[in-house]
């Protein structure tokens, strides 16, 4: 079974439970830069599931690949961010100026709620697509006023200068990170799915009563210090398995399915999607841990 | 220190009684160095902490382990510092409070709050690159209870499936220093020792860093320490129950407040203490490892084998219901088959009767008389002895039966039967033939001759009168006799013929006597063979 990855603080416990041998055998995680490399690898058929964002995925099961939300890794509290020149004081500022975000991800939800929080329209602004794993060049290069994207690469903006103008917890609720498998390949991956999702609790639990160890193992392969890595951690929720439980709820009240029908509105008033996603099949919690997660 | 200091010290651990108004503290501490080198770094906290505590002493008190279990058991310390595994342990048996405080070390600058354990090897040991090639080999420890010198090494070998300590050769040499010069002399392969000596050693321009290889270093962003192993929280500064909590909380509020930059920080080698943090992942380590206090298994009740084993058991039942079941099943089967087949031995019989035998009288048929005729004619044969087969014609008994109807016949029949098989020996056969045909065999006969009394009494068995219905009934026999053996060869149908033969010969002398078959002639001259018709004298009365 082929999970595509890219760096996001979120992810990390999938990756520290590869160090310490607590994935399954058949799991390999193929680590891209950015999620539009999952995207592409999942059109492609060459992943069977990917650490997405809920619009990423709702956005590939547009595409006509449908994928199912077996686990929840975050949920965005400040951790998406936008960072823009010291000049640029106000949201309003950003008007006229040059923005950078990656195009078809994430960044497009933020570009929206940072439009409408500022009283503008996407005319009103020079989009550029550059990723966020990009934008540390164009920004030095002087290309950009004002960079949409996340951890860890928003920290490295913030060494250069770039100061914090607005970020995901001025729209709670919304920007989730998952773990979206291939619904035709998920009965076949039924074991390697489960021992996945117990193998990220088993890091998730290290990450928490063991804190200092896990945050200089993951600094250390980021390249970041430790205190970065510990405020990277700053924006996020990481649910355990009573959380993942209450945002897999499938009755619909709260969770990643309200969040998707908010997403639905937002993409197609974006053009990103077309036709609005009719949800069946979106979210499957039967693969999460019986036990709470622990080893 | 002086050794007056050390006397002092020794004599308070030994006779202090515990400090219940708080008049004065002793702080345990752990010598995971030699002594000297401890109390020069911690007796300015211990100092720090009684100046904070406004005129509460703090006596320090270095103790090697059994000596501070004792102390802590005793209650001669009142606040202790010790190793993660070792505070586990006390607490599992003097339910210490939870963990005041964590320290945090220093190290050029960097303050952790973690320790871990290196695994330590010479320099140029092309040997042991890696975790696995430590099986088998000699390596120096401290000593089993030092979290970072033996078990946060012993569970990374574990993962890897090395089996700790049965696959390594293991030799406790006493204080981390000793292991570094057991590794350096060459005494040992490899030495365990925590986090931070290495770069200690150095510091005190006792070891070249050069001299030694750390295996499975860990890429730990920040962390000032060479390390082989993941960390763990580093030493909880512990309060024993005892202490009232007014003092408690000024002793957290000093250790919390003692910057790394105060010269009682700096002696001790550390940047000051953190709020507690989580002990967990020592403990989950310890029981891994099966290490104190989780070295006895718990009790195990059948509710925890539920608990774990539900599924299973449910399922063991059910299969082994089944398999009841089935055995139930199959054994019913087997005696409803044991009764069949039974029941089917008997048809055979009474099959294998009723082929064999005649139904009126329940004589021997004419296919069971063959048979027994050939078993006898070898017996006799093998045994040099004679047997005399009587063919016999009841007289009269066409004229009872037209008379008196079938029914009186056939009871006429019976009744000759049984007097005729009652006249007989049991060696002998008497069969039925058919109609009023009978035939005798007479075996076992020393000599020919000897089948004349018994032709006497079958020929008067069948004389006697037969009162059936109230009527007087009588026949007689007839009787044809031929004896074997004879010369040449025969066979049981020609004997039969030959004793007909000589039946007729007697009907035709006479009715009511025997005649004995004599003619050498073969079967072809059947009617020419001659039967010496002795007439026998009427045996009736």
């Amino acid at each position: 079974m082929a999970v595509g990855i890219h760096p996001w603080p979120g992810y990390e416990p999938l990756l520290l439970a590869r160090a310490f041998g607590w994935l399954p055998d058949g799991v390999r995680l193929r680590e891209g830069q950015t999620a539009g490399d999952s995207v592409a690898a999942l059109q492609a058929g060459e992943l069977d599931a990917a650490t997405l964002t809920l619009d990423e995925a709702l956005a590939v099961r547009a595409s006509g690949i449908a994928l199912t939300i077996v686990l929840v890794f975050d949920s965005s509290v400040g951790a998406d961010m936008v960072m823009a020149r010291p000049s640029i004081r106000a949201l309003a500022d950003i008007a006229g100026r040059r923005v950078a975000v990656e195009r078809g991800a994430v960044g497009e939800v933020v570009l929206q709620k940072l439009l409408e929080a500022a009283g503008l329209d996407e005319a009103a602004v020079t989009v550029l697509d550059i990723a966020p794993d990009r934008q540390l060049d164009a920004w030095r290069a002087g290309e950009i006023d004002v960079a949409i994207g996340y951890e860890p690469f928003s920290s490295l903006l913030g060494r250069e200068g770039a100061r914090r103008l607005f970020d995901s917890r001025q729209f709670p609720g919304l920007i989730f990170d998952v773990l979206a498998v291939r619904r035709d390949r998920l009965a076949a991956h039924r074991a390697q799915v489960e021992a996945l999702l117990a193998g990220h609790f088993r890091a998730l639990a290290h990450l928490r009563v063991n804190r200092e160890d896990g945050l200089r193992r993951i600094a250390a392969w980021r390249g970041l210090s430790f205190d970065e890595a510990e405020r990277s951690y700053a924006g996020l929720n990481l649910p355990d398995v009573a959380g993942n439980r209450s945002y897999l709820d499938t009755s619909g009240a709260r969770g990643i399915l309200r969040a998707a029908r908010d997403l639905n509105a937002l993409m197609l008033r974006a053009g990103r999607i077309k036709v609005a996603d009719d949800l069946v099949g979106l979210i499957d919690p039967g693969f999460l841990p019986h036990n709470g997660g622990v080893p | 220190m002086s050794a007056l200091f050390r006397a002092v010290l020794v004599v308070l651990v030994l006779f202090g009684s515990a400090a219940h108004a708080a008049d004065r503290l002793t702080l345990g501490v752990f010598a995971f160095r030699p002594k000297p080198i401890m109390i020069e770094r911690y007796q300015p906290l211990a100092d720090y902490l009684s100046e904070k505590l406004g005129g509460t002493p703090v006596e320090l008190a270095v103790l090697e382990q059994a000596e501070l279990d004792e102390a802590v058991a005793a209650h001669r310390v009142d606040l202790v510092m010790t190793n993660p595994s070792h505070y586990l342990e006390l607490r599992s048996h003097n339910s210490l409070s939870g963990a005041l405080a964590t320290l945090v070390s220093s190290e050029g600058g960097q303050a952790v709050s973690s320790l871990g354990g290196c695994i330590i090897v010479r320099a140029g040991r092309g040997d042991i690159t890696g975790l696995r090639d430590l099986r088998g080999r000699r390596v120096a420890i401290s000593g089993p209870r030092f979290l970072g010198g033996y078990q946060a090494q012993a569970f990374e070998l574990m993962q890897v499936g090395v089996r700790v300590p049965d696959q390594l050769d293991l030799v406790v040499v006493g204080r981390h220093d000793a292991v570094v010069e057991a590794v350096l002399e060459g005494r040992a392969d490899a030495g365990f020792i925590r986090t931070g000596i290495i770069e200690s050693l150095v510091a005190e321009g006792r070891l070249d860093a050069s001299q030694l290889v750390v295996l499975n270093p860990q890429a730990l962003a920040g962390y000032p320490f060479a390390v082989s192993t993941r960390l763990y929280p580093e030493w909880p500064f512990v309060a024993l129950p005892h202490v009232d909590r007014p003092t408690v909380r000024r002793v957290s509020a000093a250790l919390l407040g003692l910057e790394a930059s105060h010269p009682a920080a700096r002696a001790a080698g550390i940047a000051g203490f953190s709020p507690p943090l989580d002990y967990l992942p020592v403990e989950t380590m310890a029981r891994t490892l099966r290490l104190p206090p989780f070295d006895h298994a718990p009790p195990f009740s059948w509710r925890d084998v539920w608990s774990r084993y539900a599924d299973f058991i449910v399922a063991l039942g059910v299969v082994s219901a089944l398999v009841v079941g089935l055995l139930v099943v199959l054994s019913r089967r087997n005696r409803q088959l044991a009764h069949s087949v039974a029941a089917l031995v008997e048809a055979q019989r009474a099959l294998q009767h009723i082929a064999w035998h005649d139904a009126l009288t329940g004589l021997p048929n004419r296919t069971l008389l063959a048979d027994r005729l050939r078993q006898d004619m070898r017996r006799v044969r093998r045994n040099d002895e004679f047997l005399a087969l009587a063919y016999i014609d009841l007289d009269g008994f066409k004229a009872i039966n037209d008379t008196h109807g079938h029914e009186v016949g056939d009871r006429l029949l019976v009744e000759i039967a049984r007097r005729m098989r009652a006249a007989l020996r049991d060696v002998d056969t008497v069969a039925r033939l058919g109609g009023d045909e009978f035939a005798a065999i007479f075996t076992d006969l020393a000599a020919a001759s000897a089948s004349e009394p018994l032709i006497e009494r079958l020929l008067g068995a069948i004389a006697a009168p037969v009162v059936i219905d109230g009527l007087g009934l009588q026949v007689s026999g007839s009787i044809g006799v031929s004896y074997f053996p004879q010369q040449g060869d025969l066979e049981a149908e020609q004997l039969l013929r030959q004793a007909d033969h000589a039946m007729y010969a007697a009907k035709l002398s006479g009715r009511n006597r025997c005649c004995v078959f004599v003619g050498e002639g073969d079967e072809g001259d059947e009617r020419g063979g001659a039967a010496d018709a002795r007439p026998r004298p009427s045996t009736a009365a």
